[in-house]
């Protein structure tokens, strides 16, 4: 499985300022009607096609939470 | 931002690459599936339709990819946000906060409409395009690498 997460807009200082990283996993969960769940969807719509070891690609690692 | 995802990982560490850049800088693959959840709003038009192709050319024939993001009729984009902003005080955030962030996001994110996001799907070489999830302000679809 292969995350990465990089942005090189204004956007990049909240992405490498260490109390707004630190926040932002409380912020999806809040702001994010069912985001668990979301998380649990895409789970299962991969799984539909791929195989039980699975090379996954994760565009956008966010938390850590995909 | 990959050291959060690194201590929310924990002992999943060792099953995950985390690699820091754009599409460009991920291995060619073939990848048996691809997710980008809350990302893709972040991306202008023709750089997210060509990082959909990019994702397309890394994936196997028939392997699924999954998205979810703002999207909305950007006609209604007003009432929208302002759902999205009641749903965030209704979870604890300042309603105030939660309000002057979506005045943010629509002044700095380049939020397309759910039909601009299908045909982008669809250009970029996915099939059986289909939504899987809408909450608020959010859609989310699955496509099936063609």
């Amino acid at each position: 499985m292969v995350s990465y997460m990089s942005r090189d807009t204004s956007l990049s200082k909240a992405f490498s300022d260490p109390a707004a990283v630190a926040r932002y996993a409380e912020g999806p969960p809040r702001k994010v009607p069912g985001f668990a769940d979301l998380q649990r969807m895409a789970m299962l719509l991969l799984s539909e096609r791929a195989p039980g070891a699975a090379d996954i690609l994760v565009l956008g690692a966010g938390g850590g939470s995909s | 931002m990959l050291d959060l995802a690194r201590v929310t990982l924990g002992s999943l560490a060792p099953r995950i690459a985390l690699l820091q850049g754009y599409i460009d800088d991920a291995p060619s693959g073939p990848f048996d599936g691809a997710a980008c959840l809350l990302t893709l709003h972040f991306l202008a038009e023709e750089e997210r339709r060509r990082t959909l192709r990019a994702v397309r050319q890394r994936l196997r024939p028939a392997a699924r990819f999954v998205m979810a993001h703002y999207s909305f009729p950007l006609d209604e984009a007003g009432r929208w946000l302002a759902r999205s902003a009641a749903f965030a005080a209704s979870s604890g955030l300042d309603p105030a906060q939660a309000s002057a962030s979506a005045a943010v996001i629509m002044e700095r994110l380049p939020i397309l409409s759910p039909a601009q996001d299908e045909a982008l799907l669809c250009a970029a070489g996915f099939s059986d395009v289909e939504l899987f999830y809408a909450g608020f302000a959010f859609r989310g679809w699955v496509g099936t690498a063609s």
